[in-house]
C-alpha cells in the first residue's frame, strides 16, 4: 500500500499543482477564454458536449487501434521479411524508410483521394505513421538473434520456418515490444493529425475534425477537451502495449525481475 | 609401450577419419592428417592443449564444419551434440527446451511432454522442469542441456566440454551421472575436454592431439574398472593420468620440428 502511495503521489501532486498553476495565471493575467479556458471551463465544455465528444472519441479509438494493429502485423511480417536475406534487406529498406521520411500531413490528402473521407483514410495513414519502428524493431531483433541458438537450430535440422517461429521471433520479442510502444504513440499522432483532413464535420466527427471545426468558431474549450481526451487515448494505448509487453517478456527476465 | 594402442580399422565403426585436414582462412591450418576410427559403443575422450583443434575436430564429426581435405564417415546414427555453454533458450522452461528437438521432429506434444520428463529425470531435474534457465545454476542448466541430448536416444553423443566452465564438485557430479547414463544406454560418446583427470575418469580410451597445426600424438586405451566407487583416488587411476601427461609434454615439445613439414 505503502509502494501504491509512493508511485501514484508525486505525478498527482504535479497534476494538481499544474492545474492550480493554470487557473491561477488565467485569474491573475486575466487570460480571455477563447485564448486559454480555464480547467473548469473545460470540464464544462466537456460535459455540455459530452455526446458528441464520447461518439468523436471512439471513432479515433477505433481508428488508432485497428491502425496499430494493422501496422503491428504488417510491420512484424514485413520486418521478417527483411530478416531472411541481406539482398531483400537492400533492396526493401529503403522504401521502407521513406515511409518514415514522408510527412504524414503531405500524404493525408492522398488517402482521401484514394479512400475517401472517413475511417478508411484515416486507417490507412496511420498504419503508415505507426509502421516503420515496428519494422525496423523486428528487423534488429531478429538480426541479433545469437549466432549459437542458430547453430543449434541448424545442428537440430531445424526449416526455414520453425526457425522463424520458434528461434528468430521469440529473440526479437524484446525488440518488437519496444517497437510496438513507440507505434503505439505514432498511431494516436497519425489518427488525429490524418482526421484533420479526412474526418467528417458535424455528428460524424471523430476528435481530429472537432478540433479542425473547433477553430472556426473559436470554442476553444471543447478543443481543450478533445486535446486532452486525445491525450487520453493516447495514455491508454500506450498502457496496454506496456501491460501486454511486460507479460510477454516476464519470461525473458526469470531472475533480475525487481 | 606400456600402454596399449589402437590402429586396427574397424567394421563397427561409428566414426571414420581418413587424413582429415583442416584450414581457416589465412593459411591458419588447425588439423594436420587427422585419422581415427570410433567404434560403435565407444566412449572416447579427445584432449590436448587449448588450441590443438579438438573442437574443430569435433564440429566437423556433428557437420557443423567441412574438412578442407580428408575424408570423414559417420555411420547411420541419431546424433546430438553438446556445446560448451547449454544454450538452452531463455524464453522456454527446461521441460520446453528439452522438448525441442523433438518438437522440430514433429514428434506429437504427448510423446513429447513424456519423452522430455523422463530426459529431465534421467539427469535428475524432475522437480524443476517448469524452471526456466535464468532461475537456473550453471550445473542445472548443463543438465537440461544434456537432457536435450539424451531426449532423441542418441546413437552417438558429441559432448564438446560441456562441464568445463563448472566448479570442480558440480563438474565431478555431472561427470559421474554422464557415466552411468552411458553404462546403461550405450551409445558411442565422443568427449572433448581438455581435463586429462576428466578423460580418464570417463573414457575407455584417450585420443591426444597435440602440436601445431593439431596430430594425433597418443592414442590408447584405458583399462580401470569404472564402478570403483574410489577410482579417482586409485593408484593406477593417477598412473594413467601421469603417462598421459608424459605423452602430452613429449607431443608439445617434438610438434615444432614436424609441422614444418607441411
Amino acid at each position: 500500500m505503502n509502494g501504491f502511495l509512493s508511485r501514484v503521489l508525486p505525478p498527482a501532486l504535479v497534476f494538481l499543482a499544474f492545474l492550480l498553476l493554470w487557473s491561477g495565471l488565467i485569474r491573475f493575467l486575466d487570460i480571455k477564454e477563447y485564448l486559454l479556458p480555464s480547467p473548469l471551463q473545460v470540464l464544462e465544455a466537456m460535459r455540455a458536449d459530452a455526446g458528441l465528444l464520447l461518439a468523436a472519441t471512439l471513432r479515433t479509438m477505433f481508428a488508432t487501434v485497428l491502425g496499430f494493429l494493422v501496422a503491428s502485423v504488417v510491420g512484424v511480417l514485413l520486418g521478417s521479411l527483411l530478416g531472411v536475406s541481406r539482398w531483400l534487406e537492400r533492396g526493401l529498406y529503403p522504401p521502407t524508410l521513406l515511409l518514415q521520411m514522408v510527412p504524414l500531413i503531405a500524404i493525408a490528402p492522398l488517402f482521401v483521394v484514394w479512400f475517401g473521407f472517413g475511417m478508411r483514410s484515416t486507417v490507412g495513414a496511420t498504419v503508415v505513421v505507426a509502421i516503420f519502428p515496428v519494422i525496423a524493431n523486428t528487423l534488429g531483433g531478429i538480426r541479433s538473434t545469437p549466432a549459437e541458438h542458430r547453430e543449434l537450430f541448424r545442428l537440430l535440422g531445424a526449416g526455414r520456418w520453425a526457425t522463424w517461429w520458434k528461434l528468430e521471433l521469440p529473440s526479437a520479442t524484446p525488440a518488437i515490444v519496444t517497437g510496438l510502444r513507440v507505434a503505439a504513440g505514432l498511431s494516436v499522432i497519425g489518427a488525429i493529425t490524418a482526421e484533420f483532413v479526412s474526418g467528417y464535420t458535424g455528428d460524424q466527427a471523430p476528435l481530429g475534425s472537432l478540433i479542425m471545426g473547433s477553430i472556426k468558431t473559436f470554442q476553444t474549450d471543447l478543443m481543450f477537451a478533445a486535446i486532452l481526451i486525445s491525450s487520453g487515448v493516447g495514455f491508454l494505448l500506450f498502457g496496454i502495449v506496456n501491460l501486454v509487453g511486460w507479460l510477454l517478456l516476464r519470461r525473458w527476465h526469470g531472475s533480475d525481475r525487481s | 609401450m606400456t600402454t596399449e594402442c589402437l590402429q586396427d580399422a574397424n567394421p563397427r565403426a561409428m566414426i571414420e577419419l581418413e587424413r582429415v585436414e583442416r584450414r581457416f582462412a589465412g593459411n591458419v591450418h588447425v588439423l594436420d592428417r587427422i585419422s581415427l576410427s570410433v567404434q560403435s559403443g565407444e566412449f572416447v575422450a579427445l584432449t590436448g592443449p587449448s588450441g590443438c583443434g579438438k573442437t574443430t575436430l569435433l564440429r566437423l564429426v556433428a557437420g557443423l564444419d567441412r574438412p578442407t581435405a580428408g575424408r570423414i564417415v559417420v555411420g547411420e546414427a541419431r546424433v546430438a551434440y553438446c556445446f560448451q555453454d547449454a544454450r538452452l533458450l531463455p524464453w522456454r522452461t527446461l521441460q520446453r527446451n528439452v522438448e525441442l528437438p523433438l518438437e522440430l521432429d514433429g514428434v506429437e506434444s504427448g510423446e513429447r511432454a513424456s519423452r522430455a520428463r523422463a530426459a529431465l529425470e534421467r539427469v535428475g531435474l524432475g522437480d524443476a522442469t517448469d524452471r526456466l534457465p535464468n532461475a537456473c545454476s550453471g550445473g542445472m542448466v548443463m543438465r537440461a542441456s544434456v537432457a536435450r541430448a539424451l531426449v532423441v536416444s542418441p546413437d552417438l553423443l558429441l559432448l564438446d566440454e560441456p562441464f568445463g566452465a563448472l566448479d570442480e564438485v558440480t563438474r565431478e557430479e555431472l561427470d559421474e551421472m554422464l557415466l552411468r547414463l552411458w553404462e546403461t544406454d550405450r551409445m558411442t560418446v565422443l568427449l572433448v575436454t581438455h581435463s586429462i583427470r576428466e578423460a580418464v575418469f570417463l573414457s575407455q580410451r584417450v585420443v591426444v592431439l597435440g602440436g601445431s597445426p593439431g596430430r594425433v600424438i597418443e592414442d590408447c586405451g584405458i583399462d580401470l574398472r569404472k564402478d570403483d566407487p574410489d577410482l579417482r583416488t586409485g593408484a593406477a587411476f593417477n598412473e594413467q593420468i601421469r603417462r598421459l601427461q608424459l605423452a602430452l609434454q613429449d607431443g608439445a615439445s617434438t610438434s615444432g620440428g614436424r609441422s614444418d613439414r607441411s
